[in-house]
């Protein structure tokens, strides 16, 4: 290639990257070399440009060592998915470099520690890319700031695609301002160093990467697991018990140290039958309480979770996915616990599933979730998975200043009426006597009781409190309406329908071939247990086509879908570990719908 | 503590109309009856006292106390009993069971209760079988006993619940009898006085499955009176010697609670700066609404 063709190859290359405005960086290396870090900083940097992001972070399940990576895509609205081929990627060691290559888009930027290699002619990958060695690891050194490899990766990222200096040396100091000013101050020196030297190199102009409208609202920056945290306080949660698994420890973590600021109890329990245990043991006393996990923990949960339903108990369950089965992939994306999270445990034992499907959904799920285990007396799960918990995004303010919380029905004494827990009622519910309350003492029980409590084992009351506690599902399931968000035409010809963090992909497929002229539209509920009726329910039935797009082997809500109507659906599922990529789903929508 | 100044509780109010499903001479029936004695010399304000149990015969013992309880899943009842106490410090928590519950399928709950020290008093209804299931052999059957479930004799060695208890880190250590239900009331009134987590086993004889009465009977002594509870190594002692028969306070000390612990670790917090790597941790103190909570812990 000639230099002008080069140069004028470079000049496309970044004006599609920063007038696009979906931009997709990658930062590759060795875990301990400061990726996350990177990437934070990065996301941090583009918060304060009022622009959206969706992350994904990949990394070993040992703790020192392994290649890691982290994704940032962004635009100026909200970003659906991780993206599909990358713009930039940022590559702090060969193997960085090496993973990596085919990923990237034609014409995209390579940026690399200069000591590492360009690919090889035939690797698989971009015919033309920038290629743009940076001395990281050297650079850091020469600055007396070893650690700051990363950083210098970023003041030659900030260089290329233009963004604002202001803006990713403010994230920089709120990062590092923990562990003082001196190792802010470097790691400036550091970031501008490494900016100088793009700029010293032949490269194509730079245009100022577009940041959101000045008076846009910022929102509040935050993962999944985050949002969870943030739910669980607002809607009155002041009791956590839980035991650490990965992906849900950082719940653990957040609320071990918000809880008491909040005059709220942690406690960290020996096992997760005990987290539930002790969860329980609080919300019957009245302090409305939760625990977190994710797959192994859960499966230890589910006798507990009948305990919670039978005694009327409400509780709220965090199921952080990952993996499975067994141990399974911990560090890696599933969302294969619907089953378990439906129907775990023995006997008929009602309970609700909710699932988020962004970070902001994630504060508001939590929130339904206690409203709704504290309304009807019973346990409510909310699906999280890895993906959905790690990854930052936007909550909105207005969802964090407008939330309603419920409380649960309380007992009160009336003269001459002795107390009955489990009073038969048209929606199942009783109100509840809480200790201290002089007149309203009674057995919390698991065994199959009568009105009062006391163990009852007659063929009519069995079958009196089966009812009693299904009737509550029936609520649920009427209302299940509110729980779904829709886009597209109001009766489409294909419907598609996706939970969790599927609906970003699935979305973002469905709107490209709208785009395109096709019939389609999708339906995406939080409620995933009891299917919601009306609306929901009517749509799947009336659809021409119907596909669930989810992220586990079996096709797991499609054959939740299928208990409820009578017709055929298509399952789009994958178990690979991964998120699904918009293009990846539309491409399995296309070989149906043509 | 609150009480009833005005009219002073009997243990006749601390029963209820349920009738115990217990077999007629069980053991159990002395448990409750020392249980309804402690309480009235306590004068334990029912509304204010929840009993947790497990599963077995023992632990259908709160729907026959006038209190709030909860009947929970088998070996559950320590994690369950603790929820309730760190919520609601105020509250007074028994937690009730078998042998089965507490040291075999709960055994992995039982050392942290001890070691974390929650201020609730554990009663242990011990009998040496699985009697609700009919009689198979539990972790404190003794060597060679044939059951249901060791045709062949029992050749799994038995735990040691007292020494057990102690290593554990349970600050109140103690075994009473069902047959003497007057001690056995003393012994449950100084567990329920004692602040933190009392381990108090009860020899509570089986008569249907494994009926070791005349034994018991036998067999059953005080502790020397020179036994000093503040030695730790001599109640070790004492508890790996003994035959399972001695009767008496083996150890107890005074450390502070887990809900002490909780409440330091509350104003360690409070003040505290919010953490500023999520925007979450500056919401919190924000969306924190008295309104949303039910009862404050």
């Amino acid at each position: 290639m000639s230099l002008p063709e080069v140069q004028a190859m470079q000049v496309a290359a970044v004006s599609k990257l920063v007038s696009g405005d979906d931009v997709r960086l990658r930062i590759a290396g060795e875990s301990g070399e400061g990726v996350i870090t990177a990437g934070d900083i990065l996301l941090k940097t583009l918060h304060k440009m009022r622009r959206r992001v969706f992350t994904y972070e990949t990394y070993p399940a040992e703790v020192r060592g392994g290649h890691c990576w982290y994704q940032v895509r962004t635009q100026v609205d909200e970003v659906l998915s991780t993206g599909d081929a990358i713009d930039v990627l940022l590559a702090f060691n060969q193997e960085g470099v090496d993973e990596h290559f085919h990923a990237l888009r034609e014409g995209a930027f390579l940026i690399r520690d200069a000591p590492t290699n360009p690919p090889l002619d035939e690797a698989p990958g971009p015919k033309q890319y920038f290629d743009v060695p940076i001395p990281m690891g050297e650079l850091a050194v020469e600055l007396g700031s070893p650690k700051s490899k990363n950083v210098a990766a970023l003041g030659a990222l900030a260089a290329a695609i233009g963004m604002p200096a202001a803006n990713i040396e403010a994230a920089i100091s709120e990062v590092f301002a923990r562990k003082g000013e001196k190792v802010v101050e470097q790691n400036l020196t550091v970031l501008r160093a490494a900016r100088k030297a793009y700029d010293e190199i032949p490269h194509p102009p730079v245009p100022e990467l577009k940041s959101g409208d000045a008076d846009r609202v910022v929102g509040h920056l935050m993962t999944g697991n985050d949002a969870v945290v943030l739910g669980a306080i607002a809607a009155g949660c002041r009791f956590f018990a839980g035991y650490p698994i990965t992906p849900a420890s950082p719940i653990l973590e957040a609320l071990a140290r918000e809880l008491p600021r909040v005059r709220g109890t942690f406690v960290q329990a020996e096992d997760e039958i005990a987290a539930l245990g002790l969860a329980l043991g609080a919300s019957y006393s009245g302090v409305k309480s939760m625990t977190a996990t994710s797959g192994p923990g859960f499966s230890l949960m589910a006798e507990e979770l009948g305990l919670s339903t039978a005694a009327e108990i409400p509780v709220v369950v965090v199921n952080a996915q990952r993996a499975g089965p067994s141990t399974g992939m911990p560090t890696k994306n599933e969302q294969g616990d619907l089953n378990a999270m439906v129907f775990s445990g023995h006997g008929d034992a009602p309970r609700i599933v909710l699932a988020a499907t962004t970070p902001g959904t994630a504060f508001t799920t939590t929130v339904d979730a206690f409203n709704l285990a504290e309304r009807l007396q019973m346990p409510v799960i909310v699906a999280m998975d890895l993906s959905l918990s790690q990854r930052w995004g936007i909550v909105d303010p207005a969802a964090v200043s407008g939330f309603r919380t419920e409380n649960r029905k309380v007992w009160k004494p009336e003269p001459g009426v002795p107390y009955q827990r489990y009073r038969l009622s048209e929606d199942g519910v009783s109100p509840v006597a809480l200790p201290g309350l002089k007149g309203g003492q009674y057995v919390a029980e698991g065994i199959e009781h009568d009105e009062t409590g006391a163990p009852c084992y007659t063929p009519e009351m069995h079958m009196r409190m089966m009812e009693k506690r299904y009737r509550k599902l029936e609520t649920v399931a009427n209302e299940g309406d509110r729980y779904v968000e829709w886009w597209g035409t109001e009766a489409p010809g294909n419907l598609v329908v996706a939970w969790g963090s599927a609906r970003g992909p699935a979305l973002e497929a469905v709107q490209r071939l709208a785009h395109r002229g096709i019939d389609i539209g999708i339906a995406v509920p939080r409620l995933l247990f009891p299917v919601p009726r009306g609306k929901f329910i009517r749509a799947v039935e009336a659809a021409g086509e119907v596909f669930v797009v989810e992220v586990n082997y079996t096709g797991q809500f499609a054959g939740l879908l299928r208990r409820e109507v009578a017709r055929p659906i298509h399952s789009i599922s994958k178990a690979d570990g991964q998120v699904f990529t918009a293009l990846e789903v539309a491409a399995r929508l296309e070989k149906v719908i043509r | 503590m609150s009480t009833t100044a005005a009219l002073p509780l009997t243990a006749k109010d601390y029963k209820t109309e349920l009738h115990p499903i217990w077999c007629p001479g069980c053991g159990d029936f002395g448990v409750l009856n020392a249980l309804h004695r402690a309480l009235a010399a306590k004068q334990v304000a029912p509304e204010n006292l929840v009993m947790v149990s497990g599963i077995g015969c023992s632990s259908r013992a709160p729907h026959f106390v006038n209190a709030y309880g909860f009947h929970t899943v088998h070996g559950r009842a320590l994690p369950i009993a603790t929820g309730v106490k760190e919520a609601r410090p105020e509250l007074e928590v028994i937690a009730v069971g078998g042998d089965g519950d507490f040291f075999a399928i709960g055994m992995g709950h039982l050392p942290h209760a001890a070691r974390r020290n929650p201020d609730i008093c554990c009663i242990i209804m011990d009998n040496e079988i699985y009697g609700l299931t009919k009689g198979q052999a539990s972790p404190t059957s003794r060597l060679q006993l044939v059951t249901g479930s060791t045709p062949y004799e029992l050749v799994d060695q038995p735990v040691n619940p007292i020494a057990l208890s102690i290593v554990a880190g349970a600050t109140f250590v103690a075994r009473g009898y069902s047959g003497k239900p007057k001690e056995l009331a003393e012994l449950i009134i100084q567990g329920l006085d004692h602040k933190g987590f009392a381990v108090l086993q009860v020899i509570s004889p089986c008569v249907t499955f494994h009926n070791i009465f005349e034994q018991t009977k036998a067999g059953v002594h005080d502790l020397p009176k020179e036994h000093n509870p503040k030695d730790k190594a001599a109640a070790i002692k004492l508890a790996i010697e003994g035959n399972g028969f001695e009767c008496g306070i083996f150890y107890k000390e005074e450390r502070p609670t887990l809900e002490q612990g909780i409440a330091f670790q509350k104003g360690k917090a409070s003040g505290a700066p919010s953490n500023r790597k999520s925007d979450m941790s500056d919401l919190v103190l924000k969306v924190a609404r008295e309104d949303s909570v039910l009862v404050k812990g």
